[in-house]
């Protein structure tokens, strides 16, 4: 229990301290009304916008604020939507869980077993084939994977819509590009993992004891290697947001990557600071999942101990 | 073509859409609210003419001031600073409530004497010379003005006059028998006005979805439904238009023309924007000063960047007038001339060679606006000026002492007081800014206005205006580039254009002004 207390405790004041950061870097940028109003504003519109969305006050005050606000609830205005930021980010996460969510159980149910069989297989040509497809999948950013996936899918072969999120079928192209580089960074993290396990001693006395090679690899092998692979599919999930923003961006897919950028962007700080606290809250509950599958798989953890 | 059609259809199935009348528009922007009154963006423009009416109607189709019944079946002026107008009966609001008197009168106050204060610059711009609004009976007002008045029906016909429903209002935040500003804001996100379509759903910067109001007072809009999506790069725009994902697309620049046209399936359709580009300056400091600002407005040849950027279709007047003005449109006035040489000698003379002045501009706000603040670097470079350009999202420094920039200067009506009064009249966008300030002094530049302001004479009040602008063509406070080509891609089936009666950008599906073969709507 102390231990589920002093975690909780240290994940809020990580988060304390990064929204601090988030809020006074992103007002030391510049006053936003100049991006808000590009064709310009008198002075007294000026003002007028000034003090209400309360830029007019210090930079403490200012703070102040917004924590006041959020004891109440209350996690701002969005300086170019006029509305909560709350209501935005609720119309929006729907979007980018369903893109991230199907994009990253496609790179697990796709990326862990090849990548065990590029470890246990290492020598057929096969697993040859799927390294390379793992070095295309790394080393291609996933921006130009989308655009290359735009110009044949949608451009010349008018078969997949090319942008928006309206149906099903809309984030078929945007899972494959998001999956693609998840999924060879799983295939190439995986097989490194089975590697330095089937090394092992114990693997090999497994294997001399007379053991099916299939219970050698699932049961031995593959159970010991899900520690460091799990640890990496739970800096996958925390790192959401890096994934999605590009991806988002070129297939005009309206989730919270892209909302975060053009937030800093148009120094939409009530929208920046908000995307940093759910950010926090997925990267919390991401750690807390990966330590739960740790002990789920390795009885020596337990939770308190 | 056919495997289009049937993906096209299959996606549509699968997207459980029906497809019967049905516009999508896929837009460069789409507005952060949709509040009238306020707004007086190019990007905000594009979506009042659907959902909202004023009480005065002007014919779009027409190049020229041709006013028609509004939401008023009648009007008179009964005087030079006085008109009444007789409001329509029967007519509701998307909310339901019927619109009323008391409607009418919050509208047009609510723009006199403002409550909202994100409305002083517009109320100051279109309503200065307008004292008040009173209900005679039940259908009739009537409207005075300061001065005697000859813009009376352009004023009570642009989008700041249109009527938006009182009541509903007033209820959204706070007390409801008062009209804070927070009512504006939220209003801004759940408008309601009296027009063909209502605004079904809105998400800021996103998506607006308009619906056919079945209780509108007119002849039914087309369309059971447009969609207006925002994707605001280019290319992908002009794919979900080749891949029929959307109808219709907005800001086509000239060399993406042929993408378009070439394909015998789609069209590119576009017009003269009654619209400037121009350049400006900040106000006057150590770098920024009158000799500066007529060696930098004399180097430029601005027929030069109509070629090379829009193919000479865009539109380069001599002084700032559109030829939408009628009688009070004055091409001779020769205010922005080419003439390196007076540059170079103006530099000379006042030693300003190798001045530095920052440029600032954005990557995308307006089509060819950094190419032609790049071409201009250059043509600046020639005469002796470095011009160093700052590239912003933000327009960071926009506006700023001893600067400069792009802006436009949008016709608001068709009336030199509705553009170049609009920005640069003592009231206007630009002097309130700071931009400029006239030489002969504030005092007299306001009293040289409002001689051409208020004057009834048709050739006298294009004196006045040649006045003003030998004031302008001497302090070289901006220099107008000119009208830009703007294009719209589209279905070829679909025929639509922008309207020469409008102000610029305006999207209108009302009913006559767009006809789509595909969902059997004629105009």
């Amino acid at each position: 229990m102390s231990f589920i207390l002093l975690r909780a405790a240290r994940a809020i004041l990580t988060m304390i301290f990064v929204v601090t950061a988030v809020f006074f870097a992103s007002r030391l940028s510049g006053n936003p009304i100049d991006i808000m109003f590009p064709e310009g504003l008198g002075p007294e519109e000026y003002a007028f916008w000034e003090n209400y969305f309360g830029l007019d006050q210090s930079f403490f005050q200012q703070y102040l604020a917004f924590f006041r606000g959020l004891t109440e609830g209350n996690f701002g205005v969005s300086l170019t939507e006029f509305r909560p930021v709350t209501e935005i980010y609720a119309e929006r996460l729907p979007n980018t869980i369903a893109l991230f969510g199907s994009a990253f159980l496609l790179a697990v149910a796709v990326g862990l077993p090849l990548g065990i069989y590029a470890a246990v297989r290492r020598d057929r040509p096969v697993s040859t084939v799927i390294m390379a497809v793992a070095f295309f999948g790394y080393a291609i950013p996933n921006y130009i994977l989308a655009i290359f996936m735009i110009l044949i899918f949608s451009f010349w072969l008018h078969l997949m819509p090319s942008s928006g999120n309206m149906t099903w079928v809309h984030f078929v192209m945007p899972t494959i590009t998001l999956a693609m580089a998840m999924m060879a960074w799983n295939i190439r993290f995986t097989r490194s993992a089975m590697l330095e396990i089937l090394n092992e001693d114990f693997v090999r006395t497994a294997r001399a004891k007379g053991l099916r090679e299939a219970l050698v690899v699932n049961k031995h092998a593959l159970r010991n290697a899900m520690i460091p692979i799990v640890s990496n599919l739970g800096l996958q999930v925390a790192g959401f947001v890096g994934w999605v923003v590009l991806v988002e961006a070129v297939f005009a897919l309206e989730g919270i990557g892209s909302l975060i950028v053009r937030g800093a962007l148009l120094r939409d700080f009530a929208v920046l600071q908000f995307g940093v606290i759910v950010w926090a809250v997925v990267v919390i509950v991401a750690n807390l999942i990966v330590d739960i599958i740790y002990a789920l798989l390795d009885p020596r953890v337990r939770i308190g101990s | 073509m056919n495997r289009l059609i049937a993906t096209t259809a299959a996606l549509a199935l699968l997207a459980g859409a029906a497809t019967a009348q049905e516009l999508t528009v896929a837009a460069a922007n789409v507005s952060d609210y949709l509040e009238p009154g306020t707004d007086h963006s190019n990007v905000g423009s594009q979506f009042y003419t659907n959902a909202f009416e004023t009480l005065i109607a002007k014919d779009p189709m027409s190049p020229n001031n041709v006013f028609g019944p509004g939401l008023a079946v009648s009007y008179e002026l009964l005087s030079n600073n006085l008109i009444e107008l007789k409001i329509r009966e029967g007519v509701k609001f998307h909310n339901g409530d019927d619109m009323t008197v008391e409607d009418v009168l919050f509208s047009l106050q609510a723009m006199i004497k403002v409550m909202h204060d994100a409305r002083i610059e517009r109320s100051k711009e279109f309503f200065g010379n307008i004292t008040r609004a009173e209900a005679i009976d039940d259908t009739t007002i009537r409207v005075y003005a300061k001065k005697p008045e000859p813009l009376m029906e352009l004023i009570l016909a642009a989008q700041q006059s249109m009527i938006v429903p009182k009541d509903y209002l007033m209820g959204l935040t706070g007390r409801p028998d008062v009209d804070e500003s927070s009512d504006y804001i939220a209003f801004g996100l759940a408008p309601v006005g009296t027009g063909p379509y209502r605004v079904a759903e809105f998400t800021p910067a996103t998506r607006i979805v308009y619906e056919r109001f079945e209780d509108y007072w007119g002849e039914p809009a087309p369309y059971e439904r447009v969609t207006v999506r925002q994707i605001a790069e280019l290319a992908p725009r002009i794919t979900a238009l080749v891949n029929g994902e959307v109808d219709l697309i907005t800001n086509v620049p000239p060399d993406q023309l042929d993408v378009i046209n070439s394909n015998p399936s789609f069209k590119a359709v576009g017009g003269v924007t009654p619209l400037f580009h121009i350049i400006y300056f900040g106000p006057e400091g150590d770098i920024v000063t009158p000799e500066l600002r007529q060696a930098m407005v004399k180097s430029v040849d601005r027929n030069l960047l109509n070629e090379a950027l829009w193919l000479g279709e865009a539109v380069v007047p001599n002084t700032h007038t559109y030829p939408n003005y009628g009688e009070f449109y004055t091409p001779d006035i020769m205010t922005f001339d080419y003439d390196p040489d007076g540059a170079a000698k103006i530099i000379a003379d006042n030693g300003l060679e190798g001045t530095t002045i920052p440029f600032i501009t954005h990557p995308t706000y307006y089509t060819n606006g950094l190419l032609a603040a790049q071409a201009m670097q250059e043509m600046w470079r020639e005469v002796g000026l470095n011009v160093e350009l700052s590239v912003t999202e933000s327009w960071e420094g926009w506006g700023s002492k001893d600067t400069m920039a792009n802006w436009s200067n949008p016709m608001y009506f068709a009336d030199p007081h509705g553009s170049f009064g609009k920005m640069w009249a003592p009231e206007g966008a630009g002097m309130t800014r700071g931009f400029w300030t006239p030489s002969i002094g504030m005092d007299e530049w306001g009293k040289m206005y409002d001689a051409f302001r208020f004057e009834t004479d048709v050739a006298t009040r294009n004196e006045r205006f040649a006045d003003l602008m030998e004031v302008v063509k001497n302090d070289a406070p901006f220099l107008v580039l000119y009208q830009p080509f703007e294009s719209w891609g589209m279905r070829a089936d679909l025929d639509w254009a922008p309207y020469p009666g409008h102000i610029p950008y305006v999207l209108d599906f009302r009913a006559g002004y767009i006809a789509d073969e595909a969902n059997g709507i004629t105009k």
